[in-house]
């Protein structure tokens, strides 16, 4: 039997402006010994007992567990949300600059150094300068009660580049250069 | 502040701590700005400046030279260039050829989101100019991109600028850097990211009469005689010949020293201002502290180069960060400002919010 359990969550978060973001999917990675029924491990303060109480307050969004998920009766509030871009990786961390997505800041007026070993395996192939991701720092809830606080680092799985977006940017190259010239 | 008198030649340094904005007064109201940063409060800070003190930038600022498109140099620069109607802008020849445009439009399309970009800010500049029917200075080894007569300055002075960046070899290996800048079809969409080695940084020298003042951008020195400072050193004398203002190249670090730049085209014990540099372990070091004062008694920077405080998080937010050894810092310190004012053969100093004396940092 592996010793972690991985769990898949979709991303449901419409941000403050009631923009849709785009869609990616949470995969939890955990320990198996973790993953149980009964009391938390992880004592939860009243204020945050009120703040999880609150639901979709625009500052914690429940994430429904996916159909078909490895683990059932799983659910997930974030209490902080960053979106963030790598600029440098060393040897055991790299740095990234934030935007504040729980707070809808429009810069990104912070920066982090995150460990590598917070990169789920499934994520390293997609660590690289310029690569965008989503962290996240919540509340993991079971069907029975389980409250445990966790923090994920997601990498998105952006799509490719395509021939269209090329095409498109080879089109746009063409006007802005010819206006440039002709000026 | 006030706006400086029409014969006052005034030189602005604004650093937060990662970025820099360089904003000249050349005389009777002519102002020109080299790149732009942001503080706290997100405005850029040429713009900010002028504002405060009564100059409205849509007539006042001719010219805008971008050094290059690292996110530490054009924050805002979009929003100057739209603000400054009257305004030529200029950046390296590279920048305009169509290989940098089309991978800028293909980094941008679909790319980061709501996240800013160095390419998204060349972008809004070039639309604007285009928008504008205008067109853009493209800067290559000695060229002179704006004069103003002596008769149409109250300070009665020749005023001239010149960039002397890149060079012809510079340029190329510009180009072939930017050819990697273009993904490649299926490669995973990301975000542009800085360079290195940067061969795209546009040196500017500002000449009014005798007063010379040399922008060093983040030209560093590859000890290839065709490229960096020792190919700006090769070039024929300037106007003015010395610099008595000197803008350290790349934040102050070893890379963008030159001895013979100091030997052969800055006056002795010139102004020397630093931008500092605080990501990572920073820049300037010690060392460079250290050799930048023995160099010039009147060192300056525009911060301590300190870490801003970032926002307070909920109590649980901040015990997972103090469980996992995570520290955040605010990406925007309080922005520094170096003013330097001269009249009659006098330079005068100002430094506020957070500026110093470089000794400072050591």
């Amino acid at each position: 039997m592996p010793n972690t359990q991985t769990q898949s969550l979709n991303d449901f978060f419409d941000d403050a402006r009631g923009e849709r973001l785009e869609r990616f999917q949470l995969t939890v990675v955990q320990p198996r010994h973790l993953v149980h029924d009964g009391v938390g491990d992880t004592p939860v303060s009243d204020d945050e007992r009120a703040i999880l109480g609150l639901g979709d307050s625009g500052r914690v969004r429940m994430m429904p567990r996916s159909q078909g998920s490895a683990t059932s009766g799983l659910s997930f509030a974030a209490l902080q949300e960053w979106e963030g871009f790598v600029l440098r990786i060393g040897q055991d961390a790299f740095l990234a600059r934030l935007r504040d997505v729980t707070f809808d800041g429009d810069h990104e007026d912070e920066e982090v150094e995150l460990p590598l070993s917070d990169v789920s395996d499934s994520d390293r192939d997609l660590l690289r300068e310029g690569a965008l991701f989503r962290w996240v720092i919540g509340y993991q809830k079971s069907r029975a009660g389980t409250t445990r606080r966790l923090s994920q680092v997601v990498f998105r799985r952006l799509p490719a580049w395509t021939r269209a977006d090329f095409a498109v940017a080879k089109a746009k190259t063409k006007e802005l250069v010819g206006l440039l010239t002709a000026s | 502040m006030e706006s400086p008198g029409p014969d006052v030649v005034e030189v602005n340094v604004f650093g937060p701590g990662f970025g820099e904005c360089v904003l000249v007064h050349l005389g009777s109201g002519n102002w020109m700005i080299v790149d732009s940063c942001e503080g706290e409060d997100h405005e850029p800070a040429a713009l900010k400046y002028l504002t405060s003190i009564g100059v409205d930038p849509a007539t006042a600022v001719k010219l805008i030279v971008i050094t290059h498109w690292h996110d530490d140099h054009v924050r805002g620069i979009g929003k100057v260039v739209r603000a400054c109607t009257s305004s030529q802008v200029c950046f390296s020849a590279a920048l305009g050829k169509e290989q940098f445009v089309e991978a800028m439009y293909v980094r941008d399309t679909n790319g980061p989101g709501r996240l800013s970009s160095g390419v998204r800010e060349i972008r809004a500049v070039l639309e604007c100019v285009a928008g504008r029917k205008g067109s853009v200075i493209y800067s290559m080894a000695n060229t002179i991109v704006l004069q103003m007569p002596a008769a149409a300055l109250a300070h009665g002075e020749n005023c001239e600028v010149r960039t002397l960046t890149p060079s012809g070899k510079q340029f190329e290996l510009a180009m072939e850097a930017i050819a990697g800048l273009m993904p490649t079809l299926g490669q995973t969409r990301s975000r542009a990211t800085a360079q290195s080695p940067n061969h795209l940084s546009v040196v500017t020298w500002v000449c009014v009469g005798e007063v010379a003042v040399l922008l060093g951008a983040d030209l560093e020195e590859r000890s290839d005689p065709a490229t960096g400072w020792s190919a700006v050193a090769a070039l024929p004398p300037f106007p003015a010949e010395r610099a008595q203002v000197f803008k350290i190249p790349h934040h102050g670090s070893a890379t963008g020293h030159s001895d013979r730049i100091w030997n052969e085209r800055v006056a002795d014990a010139p102004i020397a201002v630093v931008t500092p540099w605080s990501r990572s372990s920073g820049l300037p070091s010690l060392d460079d502290v250290k050799r930048i004062t023995s160099l010039t008694p009147n060192a300056f920077a525009t911060s301590k180069g300190l870490r801003g405080q970032r926002s307070k998080r909920l109590p649980a937010v901040e015990r997972q960060l103090r469980e996992m050894g995570v520290k955040i810092s605010s990406a925007l310190p309080k922005m520094g400002h170096v003013q330097l004012r001269r009249k009659a053969s006098a330079w005068v100093v100002s430094l506020s919010d957070g500026a110093c004396l470089l000794q400072e940092l050591l």
